[in-house]
Parts: structure tokens; C-alpha cells; sequence
């Protein structure tokens, strides 16, 4: 192996463009947010028609109408407050993305016609929840994901086996409640979600094993706290509850 | 901020984008910026980039060898400018030994970032390969980039 402690050629004025330390300055003025939705989706043109100086200047001053990869990677690059703009963007795709699904996922297995093939479907649902949250997982960082499937159960097996009586408790996650805070307030409750069933609903199951009932009545109220992320259903209709 | 610093960022997102193994800098966005950048050394700079994207064209167009590998001539060199900083060497070993994939980094600003990130660390053939993810002879894949810079001064 050759051992070199110099760069190769041809490396004599770029030695000088990189070695020279880069300076993160803060512009008054930036891309819009759908500027940096459309860089993050690669859809800029790469270039614009021209480069001038004209054209350069308005870009140093964060000016420009028409942005283009080159400009806004420019931009973001000096620009410690779009880099966080960015971030926050890309948490907010990945999220937006696994809960559309999510939502997708609920609503077909919601279609009357599917309801003889309700729990097929949700063994389906099962396996692609896990997907959605491995996913998740591997593409939000910020997100502490690793604890969600200890605070929802998605193994309808358990489901199945659980002596149901009508008073157990069932509950919907809203649409627009986030993996991560069903998961922190799980946690806070000591609760775990099992399900969901062949409607969209889950069991809440305490920390000795027992799953929750209408007797329940504080642990019922600190969920109804929380009307944005969890809804308690009427009077449960019992799932996979065949024998009537 | 002076034109001369948006110029260098300009250049230095071009190295970005060679580093991830596309080649979509064209001559004509190099001679603006290098012109704007330092009119004296604008022809030299302007040849070295486009060399390296010329030699990873070549690479892919003849199927027979890596164009990863004209990457790690450049991020050879990057690490290899500027002053050895024993600190930044120690963190890209332990980074590679946990495994930091180069996979990871996949737009124009995380590339400048990586590229910030190396300068200094004058990491060895091995490392770079490490980083890569495949065995690469940084030596002989220069060569065929000082070819290319040849080929332009003629």
C-alpha cells in the first residue's frame, strides 16, 4: 500500500480553496419555505439560465426569486438559520409521511366491505405498522423511536387471546397525534396501546398486565386529558367478539 | 458577506458535489465562480475541478473501473489540507470503527459539511477505503485525474 502524508495532484489551487476555513454569517433575507421543501425534494433547477454578477449579488444578499440547487445549497451552507429551517423540514417530511400511512392504513381497514377480512387485514396492518415505525426509526433522528413498540403492542395475537368483556376500554389515535407523544405519554402513564383491531382501535393494557376497564376511572380521566392524541370510544363494541 | 466568500462556498458546493459521485458541475458554472473567486488563479482552479469530473465521467463510461475511486483521491486530499489536527484524526477513526457510513451523506450541504469535517484529519488509504466501503489504490486513480488535467491545458 502506498503510504503518502501529501494530497495527490492535482491539488494546488483547491489546497488553497479548502484549507481556508468557511464563515457561517447570517443573512436578512431567505429562501422561502417552499423554496427549501423543493431543494430537499431535489425538484430546483440545478443552475440558473445565467450566472452574473448581478445575479451573485442578489444571491449574497438572499435576494433571489428564482432559486436553484446551487444558490439555495450556497445559501444554507453560510446560513446557520436556514440549516436549522431545513432540519426541522426534513423531521417534519419523514413524520408527515409514516402518519399519512398510518392514516391510510386505518381508513381502508375502516371500509365495511373488508370487515370479513377485517382481521386478515389488520395481521396486514401489523406487519406494515412495524415497517412504518422501522422506518421511522431509521430515518428520524430526533426521534427516540426505539421505545415505541415496547408502548404499542401491535401483536394481534395477544389481542385475540384477551378474555374480552364489555367493559374494556377501547381508543382511537387521532390522525394527527405523533408516534412520538403517544409513545411519551404511554410512558408517563405506565400504559401500553395493544392493537389495533380490525377498526382502528386499541386496548390499553396497565403495567401489572391487566387491561383497562370503564372501573378505571382516574387512569380514564388523565387519558382524556389528552383529547388531541387519544379518544375514547363509546361503549366498546367487542372485536374478533364472534360468539356475540 | 464579500462576493470572494460566496465564490469560495460556491466552489467548495462543486467539490461537494464531485465528492458525491455526481457530476453535474459544468464548466461554464466553474469559470464564473473561479473568475469571481481570485481572477489570477481563476484557469488553474477552473482545470483541476473540471479534471476531476472529467475522470469520473471517463470511469463511468468505460464500465471498467470505480468511479468511487476518483472520489477518494479528492477525499484523500481533503483530509490531507490544512494543518494535522490529531483530535480530528482520532474522531474519524473512531467513527470508522462504529461503522460511519458514507451512504449517509446525500445532498449538497451534508457533503460540504463531510468535507469540512475531514480537512485535517490526513486520514491513510485505508481509512478512505474503509470510508468507501471498497478497497481503492488512491495512487493509480490520481493518475488518471492528472491525465484529465493534462488533457486540458492542451
Amino acid at each position: 500500500m502506498t503510504q503518502n502524508d501529501f494530497p495527490y495532484a492535482p491539488w494546488g489551487k483547491l489546497q488553497e480553496l479548502v484549507g481556508k476555513s468557511s464563515r457561517k454569517l447570517s443573512y436578512h433575507r431567505h429562501p422561502s419555505r417552499a423554496v427549501l421543501c423543493a431543494y430537499l425534494q431535489q425538484a430546483l433547477p440545478q443552475r440558473p439560465r445565467n450566472w452574473s454578477e448581478e445575479r451573485a449579488e442578489k444571491l449574497n444578499r438572499g435576494r433571489l426569486t428564482d432559486w436553484t440547487m446551487w444558490e439555495v445549497a450556497a445559501h444554507i451552507s453560510n446560513c446557520s438559520r436556514c440549516r436549522s429551517r431545513i432540519k426541522a423540514l426534513e423531521n417534519a417530511q419523514g413524520k408527515q409521511t409514516a402518519m399519512n400511512w398510518l392514516r391510510i392504513l386505518k381508513d381502508t381497514l375502516r371500509k365495511p366491505r373488508l370487515a370479513p377480512v377485517g382481521w386478515a387485514l389488520a395481521g396486514v396492518q401489523a406487519a406494515l405498522l412495524i415497517g412504518v415505525l422501522v422506518w421511522m426509526n431509521t430515518t428520524l433522528p430526533s426521534q427516540p423511536i426505539t421505545t415505541v413498540p415496547v408502548y404499542i403492542d401491535t401483536n394481534n395475537s395477544s389481542y385475540n387471546s384477551t378474555v374480552l368483556s364489555a367493559d374494556l376500554i377501547r381508543i382511537e389515535l387521532r390522525g394527527e397525534a405523533r408516534i412520538d407523544e403517544i409513545t411519551t405519554l404511554m410512558q408517563t402513564l405506565q400504559l401500553q396501546l395493544v392493537g389495533p383491531d380490525s377498526e382502528g382501535l386499541y386496548l390499553i393494557k396497565k403495567s401489572d398486565g391487566i387491561y383497562l376497564t370503564q372501573e378505571d376511572a382516574q387512569i380514564i380521566q388523565e387519558i382524556q386529558a389528552h383529547p388531541l392524541l387519544l379518544r375514547i370510544t363509546d361503549k366498546a363494541e367487542l372485536p374478533g367478539d364472534q360468539g356475540g | 458577506m464579500g462576493m470572494e466568500d460566496l465564490a469560495a462556498s460556491m466552489l467548495q458546493l462543486f467539490l461537494a458535489n464531485l465528492v458525491l459521485c455526481r457530476d453535474d458541475v459544468e464548466k461554464e458554472d466553474v469559470g464564473f465562480w473561479t473568475m469571481l473567486y481570485t481572477e489570477e488563479g481563476a484557469t488553474t482552479m477552473s482545470r483541476e475541478i473540471i479534471a476531476y469530473r472529467n475522470a469520473k465521467r471517463r470511469v463511468k463510461a468505460s464500465r471498467a473501473g470505480n468511479p468511487g475511486n476518483v472520489v477518494g483521491v479528492l477525499l484523500y486530499n481533503i483530509s490531507h489540507t490544512g494543518v494535522r489536527n490529531q483530535e480530528t484524526s482520532a474522531k474519524w477513526r473512531t467513527r470508522l470503527n462504529q461503522g460511519y457510513s458514507f451512504s449517509q451523506v446525500e445532498r449538497l450541504d451534508q457533503a460540504m459539511d463531510l468535507n469540512e469535517e475531514l480537512r485535517g484529519a490526513y486520514l491513510t488509504e485505508q481509512d478512505i477505503a474503509h470510508l468507501l466501503g471498497h478497497s481503492i489504490n488512491i495512487g493509480r486513480a490520481s493518475k488518471l485525474v492528472q491525465e484529465e488535467y493534462e488533457q486540458l491545458g492542451e
